[in-house]
């Protein structure tokens, strides 16, 4: 009973911090100050120093900064206008048309770049006017858009997979491996959905672009040639096993911005903007990251997540059950907060609970980033609706019901992985387990 | 007084900024160093745990930098359908119960650091350095983050406003 009453206690200090406002990384931390206070006579402040310490120094973590700062740079490049050259061709004469665009374009740029913002950000900089000046209807062009730049958290290098590898102690080059085919499949359901628009709904059907030259084709592979480049180079040194994430992710950084000086769009001040852009979202990341650790400390003196693991683990719940609870749960979770923060906000009860389930943990990952891509798009909480807000001007009601449809081909993407483990765990028991 | 305090606040974020900046470039070179060592057969000992010394140190001078920016992620739903002096007193509330934190943990994180000085602490990665000489820039940057959370709480109390916070701004945008 003492227990329990303790437990509603913290939800509802955690719950009423973050509806105050609080950053989420000091609601974390404030909760865990609580939880210790109340659980145990230990001196709270020196476990709080020693954990955020340890917590923040960390090799695997190392490669965050670098992967955000390879995004924007590459945000800053004309690497954009060259996937658009390069896409258009080979695309337009799908029934759809350049709204297939968006998908190609954000799935190839997810394999360069960790995050779904940075995706988005430069996908959308050169799709958003090119699909208006084309006249194809906004619902499509922006929902897409909203719905696939969420793949820069699933196919890999991914930030969320980095976070998630470090809190719940699993090979982050493991989670990478996994995660491609479960995006790659995401991706085709996009596609899917976008040609049967273009076959059967009206103003789908009245977009007919003519198909390209074998020329123009070839011309447009070309321009392809400096992405395969640097995708072969961060994804390929992972996948071979010459370098580690972390490597990887300073390999990645030196090619973009070698792709930049070739190109000549690296100035001084690009240089810096993206540098300081990668200061601004790694801090912002490293608090959240800091709070979660103390949090995670703090629970574990509480007891709480091995009696909500036994609690439910009681109830003898089906795997099914378990996992559609916790999609739930965090769909809910997605509409108030983004992917990063649900998962740095759960994993410290969330975690031993999987375990006890006998859930393997690659799997639980790359199920839990496909659910926190759900959270980018849903309202009134979606960093990525706000994004294609600020770049379009449409409202936000609007947006996220153009991505409506991306949400339930998402939906359907966690029921194939739940039927289907082996989507996620096949590719790197061929890479890794020879 | 405000206009004071606005300048100070963005001179601290700025140096801070920039000593992140600096340190993410740092690790970067550690990184490069691993993978040009390891290509020329040679054993250098210690480049992966300097690579994370580096990320504990840009993350916590980036603090200040990224609070300056409205980095910091926050849940805005039920904040942006207040306004005037109900919004104002809670947006004060917050930004106090922030500041007591960030002081709480600077404290902390001192003490900590004096405590490894004290007892001359190694690490336990094959570096083997004294754990004391990372934690110092580590302790600072947040003790920096402290200080300028203090500022912007006095800059608000005296302004009567919220001009400089993320709440200024209609909505947070992180991009």
């Amino acid at each position: 009973m003492d227990q329990l009453l303790l437990a509603g206690l913290m939800i509802v200090a955690l719950f009423g911090f973050l509806a105050l406002g609080l950053w989420i990384g000091f609601a974390l931390m404030g909760v865990g100050l609580l939880a210790m206070a109340a659980f145990t006579s230990r001196p709270v402040g020196d476990a709080l120093a020693t954990t955020i310490w340890s917590a923040s120094d960390s090799w695997g973590l190392a490669s965050l900064p670098l992967f955000i700062w390879m995004g924007e740079i590459l945000f800053r490049s004309r690497l954009s206008d060259g996937l658009f050259k390069g896409l258009a061709p080979l695309m337009r004469a799908l029934p759809g048309g350049m709204i297939h665009i968006n998908i190609v374009g954000c799935a190839t740029f997810a394999a360069i770049s960790g995050s779904s913002a940075a995706t988005l950000a430069t996908i959308g900089k050169i799709t958003v006017p090119e699909l208006k000046r084309r006249n194809y209807p906004d619902r499509m062009a922006y929902g897409t858009l909203a719905g696939a730049s969420t793949l820069g958290l699933l196919i890999p290098p991914s930030i969320i997979m980095i976070v998630y590898g470090v809190t719940a102690q699993v090979s982050i080059t493991r989670l990478f491996i996994a995660g491609i085919v479960p995006g790659l499949m995401l991706a085709l359901l996009f596609i899917g959905f976008i040609t049967l628009w273009g076959l059967f709904a009206e103003d789908g059907r009245g977009l007919r672009e003519p198909r390209a030259t074998w020329g123009e084709k070839l011309r447009g592979l070309g321009h392809l040639a400096p992405v395969a480049l640097l995708i072969v180079l961060v994804i390929g040194s992972i996948y071979t096993g010459i370098a580690s994430p972390t490597e990887a992710a300073v390999l990645g950084v030196m090619g973009a911005l070698g792709l930049s000086l070739a190109e000549r769009s690296l100035t001084f001040a690009s240089f810096i903007d993206g540098l300081m852009g990668a200061v601004k979202t790694t801090s912002m990341i490293m608090l959240l990251v800091a709070g979660s650790a103390f949090l995670t400390l703090a629970m574990g003196f509480t007891g709480l997540p091995r009696a909500l693991a036994d609690w439910i683990g009681g109830m003898s719940l089906s795997p099914w059950m378990l996992i559609a609870t916790l999609t739930l749960f965090y769909i809910v979770l997605g509409f108030f907060l983004d992917g990063i923060s649900s998962i740095v906000l759960t994993m410290a009860v969330i975690e031993p609970l999987v375990r006890q389930a006998g859930i393997d943990m690659i799997w639980f990952g790359i199920f839990v980033v496909l659910v926190a891509e759900m959270a980018m798009i849903t309202p009134p909480v979606g960093f990525n609706l706000f994004l294609v807000q600020s770049m379009t001007g449409r409202d936000l009601g609007f947006i996220a019901r153009a991505a409506f449809p991306m949400f339930c081909l998402m939906v359907l993407g966690v029921v194939l992985l739940t039927v289907f483990p082996q989507l996620a765990l096949w590719l790197p028991s061929v890479l890794l387990d020879r | 007084m405000a206009r004071i305090l606005d300048k100070t606040i963005a001179a601290i974020a700025m140096v801070c900024g920039a000593v992140a900046a600096l340190t993410i470039l740092v690790l970067a070179g550690f990184v490069l160093a691993s993978i040009v060592s390891r290509l020329a057969g040679l054993y250098v000992p210690g480049l992966t745990d300097y690579a994370g010394y580096c990320l504990a140190i840009a993350g916590a001078f980036g603090m200040s930098y990224t609070f300056a920016q409205h980095g910091h992620i926050r849940v805005e739903v039920l904040l942006d359908r207040l306004r005037g002096r109900v919004r104002f007193v809670l947006e004060i509330a917050v930004l106090l119960l922030s500041t007591a934190m960030a002081i709480y943990l600077a404290r902390y994180l001192i003490l900590m650091t004096l405590v490894s000085y004290d007892f001359q602490d190694r690490s336990d990665g094959s570096d083997e350095i004294l754990i004391y000489v990372p934690q110092i820039p580590f302790a600072a940057g947040f003790f920096l983050f402290a200080v300028v959370l203090v500022l912007a709480s006095v800059r608000a109390l005296v302004r009567g406003n919220l001009t400089g916070l993320a709440a200024a701004r209609q909505t947070e945008r992180w991009d």
